[in-house]
């Protein structure tokens, strides 16, 4: 086996065991995009099922508590079969969804999930950061002509029929793979209705990655709150990806994207990857 | 809270004569390599928005999830909001499931100790000890039965009592106490080294096992 294999394995088994930082994660990205490892999670099932097996040889005994089980229920009648979330060219995940009611982690004092990065920073630092950001509050162009996704219509629609909609512009990116994402977010507040439009976003394979968006609303919460997770196809062009704030966005003062693990995470070390703010 | 106590044994000795134990039962539910019957396609109709098809998830597999979670997470409170995250994500991944990959425990369990690691991780900590050797907590009586009755669990029990005790060790320590490497070196006393060599053989000897059926693949690596 290759030493670059052998670096393979070694990050694949540290992910199944006990997580990866976020710079080995990307190192493991790198790494397998470069490789013919067929099956990315096939240590994480590996040891899932280990785990599975001495699951069964402890016996049984504690079962899980009523009433989380009845909320368990209770969000999966929220949560699926809602049969409106985009499945093809910008595959979303209840964005927005799972920081509402009870779902809310008690981590950071019970104000739901954060970004450790803006927890190192402080809202008062992540402020000094947005504000220093371009902003700019306008309505787009018309969007160019030929055929749209459902998510960019309807998008297109919310701008010209919404006067309350806000347009903010993605940033000029600082982490050089996203040195070329251009587009923007476009949120109303009123109707609780946004889409993130991204162009020259790279692509994630979701078995290693996923995007995650965060929302920074002081308003609310003055940690930003966890607006889900989506992904960017390999194809060319421009993606439209629906933002779902459930939990009642208050007062939105930027949007952030980071890349984490499959399904999200928690708490990001970040980076932020591409940042839109409204001033 | 009911509990049980258990102490000394080899869990997987004690999963295998459990598997063997229910040998009729399991043989009349399995269907064929990786599916027990009534089992089949439970992922694929909740990627659906088959409302029943939840119901009989969270029925099946809160034991196991709750158990996971139980040992990763010391603060009940906590535990809970782990468990309501990872369902979160099984609703939302759950057209990602592959039966030819995996067998639907598996992919549960997959799904959950990774949110469990992404927390462990985040808050910097391990778990603490009273969820660990001491205390056994145990799945429900579905949960358990999804177990038995699956293939891929008696491949990875027959793995895993081929291993030397002090392999098992480390490995039920890591996939099942969520434990560290550094964590099980001092608990054990065996150096970093020989910990992570023991852990990475012993999860590919596990893939290659499931592989063998078409469950992980092997890649360049194996």
């Amino acid at each position: 086996m290759s030493a670059r294999n052998e670096q393979m394995l070694d990050l694949l088994v540290a992910k199944a065991t006990e997580g990866l930082a976020p710079e080995e994660q990307r190192e493991l990205e790198r790494l397998l995009a470069a490789s013919e490892e067929a099956e990315p999670e096939g240590i994480e099932l590996a040891a899932a099922a280990a785990a599975n097996a001495f699951a069964l040889g402890s016996g049984y005994g504690e079962e899980m508590p009523a009433g989380l089980k009845e909320r368990l229920l209770a969000d999966a009648r929220e949560d699926v079969g809602r049969g409106d979330a985009p499945r093809a060219s910008a595959s979303v995940t209840d964005i927005g969804s799972r920081a509402r009611g009870g779902k809310e982690p008690r981590e950071n004092g019970g104000n739901g999930p954060a970004s450790s990065t803006f927890n190192r920073l402080g809202w008062a630092a992540a402020a000094m950061l947005l504000v220093a950001l371009l902003v700019v509050n306008r309505p787009l162009p018309e969007e160019p002509g030929g055929a749209l996704d459902e998510p960019a219509e309807a998008r297109a629609e919310l701008i010209r029929q919404e006067p309350g909609t806000l347009v903010m512009p993605w940033s000029p990116p600082d982490v050089p793979e996203y040195a070329g994402v251009t587009g923007d977010v476009v949120w109303n507040n009123e109707k609780q209705e946004g889409y993130l439009r991204l162009a020259g976003m790279p692509a994630n394979d979701p078995n290693l990655s996923q995007y995650q968006l965060w929302i920074v609303d002081p308003e609310r919460d003055e940690q930003p709150v966890d607006g889900g997770v989506f992904d960017i196809p390999a194809v060319p062009g421009e993606v439209v990806v629906p933002i779902r704030a459930k939990l009642g966005i208050v007062d939105p003062q930027a949007f952030a994207i980071t890349r984490e693990q499959p399904g999200g995470v928690v708490v990001s070390d970040g980076p932020l990857l591409v940042v839109a703010s409204a001033g | 809270m009911q509990i049980r106590a258990v102490r000394g044994g080899i869990p997987a000795a004690e999963a295998a004569q459990r598997y063997r134990d229910n040998e009729p039962a399991r043989r009349t539910g399995r269907q064929s390599g990786r599916q027990v019957t009534g089992q089949a396609n439970l992922l694929e109709k909740i990627g659906n928005g088959d409302q029943a098809a939840v119901a009989q998830c969270i029925e099946r597999y809160s034991g196991l999830v709750w158990s996971l979670a139980r040992r990763f997470i010391a603060v009940e409170a906590d535990a809970e909001d782990a468990v309501q995250e990872i369902f979160f994500e099984i609703w939302n991944t759950a057209e990602r499931f592959d039966p030819s990959k995996s067998a639907e425990a598996t992919y549960i369990s997959m799904i959950a100790r990774r949110r469990l690691i992404d927390r462990l991780r985040k808050n910097r900590r391990e778990p603490e000890r009273e969820n660990l050797e001491d205390v056994e907590y145990a799945l429900s009586g579905e949960g358990h039965r999804a177990l038995e009755a699956s293939a891929e669990t008696e491949k990875v029990v027959e793995v895993l009592n081929e291993m030397k005790p002090e392999q098992q060790q480390v490995i039920r320590m890591s996939t099942w106490l969520g434990m560290s490497h550094s964590a099980i070196a001092a608990e054990t006393g065996m150096p970093l080294g020989t910990v992570k060599s023991l852990l990475r053989r012993g999860l590919m000897q596990i893939r290659e096992q499931l592989g063998e059926s078409g469950a992980t693949g092997g890649g360049a690596l194996s």
